[in-house]
C-alpha cells in the first residue's frame, strides 16, 4: 500500500508536466499536420528533363513523410519532458519537500527509486508515443493525404519518444550526482546525447534500438547503484 | 559474495565506461580543434610547385590525350588553369613527336576530339540512399517519384527499401499495384525486388516524365514510371557491376548533336570479375571485352566509346603493381616510394570488334618524371608538427589499435559513411606513432596518478588498475581517474602520513580512523 501511495504521490505532483507536454504536443502537432494536408496539391515538383522546363535536382526527388513537420515538436516535447521530470523527481531533493517526505518511510530506497520510475515511463507512453500514434493514424486518411506514412516513420516516432526516456534517465544520473557542475555532474546527459546521436545516425531502426537499449541497462545499473549507495 | 556486489561491479565497470568516453570526446575535439587552427596558418606554396613542374616532360605528363576519330592521339596542354591568371583557357596542342600543331584559345580549336563515356552525372546513388534512411529529427526521408500530368501529380510511386520494389499511390491515395524486377504487378505477393540499389540516373523519356536508369548489384533497369514498364538492360551473369559510365544515354534526343562525330547510346560497365560489357543502342547490341581479365586492376583503366563508325577503348596504362595481398597501409608506403621513381606510362587505342575482340590503332609512350616530394615537404613538416603536438596527449591505445588491429579498423574505415567511420579516422589522425612526446606526456600522467593514489589507495589490484588504464589512455585516462577516485585525505594520528577515508585501516600502519574524544557532558559515549 506505501507503494501506491508513493505512485500516487508522484503521479500527483508529476500530471502537470504530462498535461503540458500533451497539448503542446497536440497543438504544434496538429497545426504542422493540418498545413501539410492543405499543400496537397503542391506536393511534387515536376522532374521532366524538358530543356524548356526548369529541371529538379536528383536529390529533391527524397522526401520527408507527412509525419515529418510534426516530428520536430515530438523530439522538442520528449526531451523537454526527460529533462523536467529528471529535474523535478531528483535533482533538487527539497524541490517541494521530496526527500523530506519519503526518506522518513519505513520503506527500502528501491520502492522509492522504483515509484518515480514507474510514473515517468507511462508518461513518455501515454504523452508522447500514443499521441505519434494517433497522428499517424490522422495521417493514413486518403482523403486528406495523398500518400500514406510508412510503418517506419511510427517506429521512428517511438524511437524518438524512447531517446526522450534516455534523457530522463541522463538527467537522473546528473541529478543524483555529488560532483560539481563543472566537473562531471552534467556526464549523464553527456552519454544521453551521445546515445541520441548514435540512434540519429543509424540507418537500420535495429541499430537504433540497440543503442537505445544499451543506455537504458547502463543508466539503470549506474543510477540503482547510485540511489542504493548514497547519502541524503 | 551477495549478489548486489555483482550489481555494484557492473555500476561501476558502467561508470568507469561512461566517464572515459565522454572525456575522451573533450579531449579529441580539443585536439582536432587546436591541430585545425594551427594549420589555418600554413601558407600555400603553388607557385613554387608551378616553377617544378615546368620542362618538357612534366608537359608531356600533364597534357591532356586525346584521340581523333581516325586514332590519332594529340596532346593538349593547357598552361593556366585559373580564371584570376593571364593566359586562361590558351592551349598548346602537341603530336606524339612532340611538335607543335597548333596554339590558341581552347573555343577555337579546330579538332573534335572523341567524348568519353563518363560517370553519370546528377545521379543518386546508394550511400545517398542510405542517409536518407537515417532517423533524423525530422524521420527518415523517402524516395518518391511523381508522375505529373501537364498541371499537377497524377501517381506517386514510393520505393520500399525494405522489399526493393515501388508502390504507387493514385490522387486518391488508393493503391495502383507494384513495380519490381518483374515489372508491374497488382498485387504485392506478385512483385519481385529490383535487388541492392547502387545508382539511378534521370533519362529523357517518350512522354512529359523522365525515365529512370536503375542499377542494383547485378541489373541495369530502365524503368518507366508513366507507362509502369520496366525492362532490364543488362544482367551481369557473374560479378557485381563495379563501375558504371554512361555516354549520350537517353530515350530520345531532341538536340542536334554538337559536332560532326554521331555517338551511339552506349552504358560501359566492368564487373567485379574484371569483365567488361558495352551495352549499346541505334542498333541494340552488347559486346563483352574480355582481353583485360588477367590484368591487375591497380595498372590500367579504360574509356570507352561508340560512334557510328566503330567502338572503341582508350586504356591507360601504369607501371604501378604491388604485391598481391598487401595491406591497404603497406601498399600506401608502396606507393609513395614508387611515386619518386620516373615512371613509364602508356596510352593504347583499340578498336572493339562485334565479339569483343580488340586490336590496337595506335598508341603513345612516354615518361612520368619522378616526383620530387621535397616541393611539399615543407608542408608535410608543419602538418607533422602540429599533428605530433597535438598528439601528445593522445591514448597509446591508438598504437596499439592500428598496430594489431589494422586491416580490421581500415575495414571499419572503408564503411560509406557513419560515426565508426569518422572515429576511426580520428583514431588514426591523432596516432602519435609512439612518439617521445608522447611517451613523456604518458609517463607523467601515470607519475601524477602514483602520487595522487599511493595515500588513496585502498587496495594493490585497484590501484595497479587505475596505473595500467591511465597508461593506456593518457590525458582522458588521468581525467577520469581523478573524476571518479578524487577523495579527500588526512594526516594518520599514528603514523603521521597523509592516508584516504574509503578503507578504515590505514593503508601505511593499520591504525583504525580515529574516533571522537570522550568529552565530560558526552552522555551518549558515557553510558
Amino acid at each position: 500500500m506505501r507503494f501506491f501511495a508513493f505512485i500516487r504521490k508522484e503521479l500527483r505532483e508529476c500530471l502537470p508536466w504530462f498535461l503540458l507536454a500533451v497539448i503542446f504536443l497536440l497543438v504544434f502537432g496538429s497545426i504542422s499536420l493540418y498545413s501539410v494536408s492543405l499543400r496537397k496539391e503542391l506536393s511534387y515538383p515536376y522532374i521532366s528533363l524538358d530543356p524548356d522546363v526548369p529541371q529538379t535536382p536528383v536529390y529533391q526527388l527524397t522526401r520527408g513523410g507527412t509525419l515529418s513537420a510534426a516530428a520536430p515538436f515530438l523530439l522538442i516535447t520528449v526531451v523537454g519532458l526527460g529533462l523536467c521530470l529528471g529535474i523535478r523527481q531528483f535533482w533538487y531533493p527539497h524541490f517541494t519537500k521530496v526527500w523530506d517526505f519519503e526518506l522518513h518511510r519505513s520503506v527500502n530506497r528501491k520502492r522509492i527509486l522504483f515509484s518515480k520510475m514507474i510514473v515517468a515511463l507511462p508518461a513518455f507512453i501515454f504523452s508522447a508515443g500514443l499521441l505519434w500514434y494517433i497522428f499517424y493514424w490522422y495521417a493514413g486518411h486518403r482523403e486528406l493525404f495523398m500518400v500514406s506514412p510508412p510503418l517506419r516513420h511510427l517506429t521512428e516516432g517511438w524511437i524518438i519518444t524512447a531517446l526522450g526516456f534516455i534523457v530522463y534517465l541522463g538527467t537522473v544520473k546528473s541529478g543524483l550526482s555529488e560532483a560539481r557542475w563543472y566537473t562531471t555532474k552534467l556526464f549523464g546527459l553527456g552519454f544521453s546525447l551521445f546515445i541520441i546521436v548514435v540512434a540519429f545516425s543509424q540507418y537500420k531502426i535495429g541499430w537504433a534500438i540497440a543503442a537505445i537499449i544499451a543506455g537504458v541497462v547502463v543508466f539503470m545499473v549506474d543510477i540503482m547503484d547510485t540511489f542504493e549507495s548514497k547519502e541524503f | 559474495m551477495k549478489p548486489v556486489k555483482y550489481t555494484r561491479y557492473i555500476a561501476v565497470a558502467f561508470r568507469v565506461a561512461v566517464t572515459i568516453l565522454l572525456f575522451w570526446f573533450i579531449v579529441t575535439f580539443v585536439q582536432v580543434l587546436t591541430f585545425q587552427t594551427a594549420y589555418l596558418f600554413v601558407g600555400e606554396d603553388t607557385d613554387e610547385w608551378e616553377d617544378i613542374f615546368k620542362g618538357l616532360q612534366w608537359r608531356e605528363h600533364r597534357s591532356s590525350k586525346e584521340v581523333l576519330p581516325d586514332g590519332t592521339i594529340h596532346l593538349v596542354y593547357t598552361a593556366e588553369h585559373s580564371r584570376l591568371r593571364p593566359g586562361y583557357n590558351e592551349q598548346q596542342i602537341f603530336d606524339v613527336n612532340g611538335s607543335l600543331i597548333w596554339e590558341g584559345l581552347d573555343r577555337d580549336k579546330p579538332f573534335e576530339y572523341l567524348q568519353w563515356a563518363e560517370r553519370p552525372s546528377r545521379s543518386f546513388y546508394g550511400n545517398q540512399l542510405l542517409y536518407m534512411q537515417q532517423i533524423g529529427p525530422e524521420l527518415s526521408r523517402l524516395l518518391d517519384i511523381p508522375v505529373n500530368s501537364n498541371l499537377r501529380t497524377e501517381e506517386v510511386w514510393r520505393y520500399d527499401v525494405e522489399r526493393q520494389i515501388f508502390t504507387g499511390y493514385g490522387r486518391e491515395g488508393d493503391v495502383l499495384g507494384y513495380i519490381g524486377a518483374g515489372g508491374f504487378a497488382e498485387r504485392l505477393s506478385e512483385a519481385v525486388g529490383l535487388g541492392d540499389f547502387r545508382l539511378f540516373k534521370l533519362c529523357e523519356g517518350t512522354g512529359i516524365n523522365p525515365v529512370f536508369l536503375w542499377q542494383t548489384d547485378n541489373r541495369i533497369y530502365e524503368i518507366n514510371f508513366e507507362t509502369r514498364q520496366v525492362r532490364i538492360i543488362f544482367e551481369s551473369p557473374t560479378g557485381k557491376i563495379g563501375v558504371l559510365r554512361s555516354n549520350n544515354w537517353n530515350m530520345k534526343r531532341t538536340d542536334e548533336p554538337a559536332g560532326n562525330v554521331e555517338y551511339r547510346p552506349m552504358i560501359f560497365c566492368r564487373t567485379e570479375d574484371n569483365m567488361y560489357y558495352l551495352i549499346m543502342r541505334n542498333p541494340e547490341q552488347t559486346v563483352v571485352v574480355e582481353a583485360f581479365k588477367n590484368e591487375n586492376p591497380d595498372s590500367y583503366s579504360l574509356d570507352s566509346t561508340a560512334t557510328n563508325k566503330g567502338v572503341f577503348l582508350l586504356c591507360h596504362k601504369n607501371s604501378f603493381f604491388p604485391p598481391p595481398g598487401i595491406s591497404e597501409k603497406e601498399k600506401e608506403r608502396y606507393r609513395k616510394e614508387y611515386r619518386q621513381k620516373p615512371e613509364p606510362r602508356c596510352l593504347e587505342f583499340y578498336s572493339v570488334g562485334g565479339s569483343g575482340d580488340i586490336e590496337l590503332v595506335s598508341s603513345f609512350d612516354w615518361i612520368r618524371p619522378a616526383i620530387d616530394e621535397s616541393m611539399w615537404q615543407a608542408r608535410i613538416d608543419s602538418y607533422e608538427r602540429y599533428r605530433k603536438m597535438t598528439s601528445s596527449v593522445s591514448p597509446p591505445a591508438y598504437d596499439l589499435l592500428w598496430r594489431f588491429l589494422e586491416d580490421d579498423m581500415l575495414r571499419l574505415a572503408k564503411r560509406r559513411f557513419g560515426i565508426i567511420r569518422e572515429l576511426v579516422w580520428i583514431t588514426d589522425e591523432n596516432q602519435a606513432d609512439g612518439s617521445f612526446i608522447n611517451l613523456f606526456s604518458g609517463a607523467l600522467m601515470v607519475l601524477f596518478a602514483f602520487w595522487h593514489g599511493w595515500s588513496r589507495r585502498t587496495g594493490w589490484p585497484r590501484f595497479i588498475f587505475w596505473l595500467v588504464f591511465v597508461g593506456l589512455f593518457n590525458l582522458a585516462g588521468l581525467l577520469t581517474y581523478l573524476a571518479l577516485n578524487h577523495t579527500v585525505v588526512i594526516k594518520c594520528p599514528v603514523c603521521g602520513r597523509r592516508r584516504g577515508l574509503e578503507t578504515e585501516n590505514c593503508i601505511r600502519c593499520g591504525a583504525q580512523l580515529p574516533v571522537p574524544e570522550k568529552r565530560e557532558l558526552d552522555l551518549i559515549l558515557s553510558t
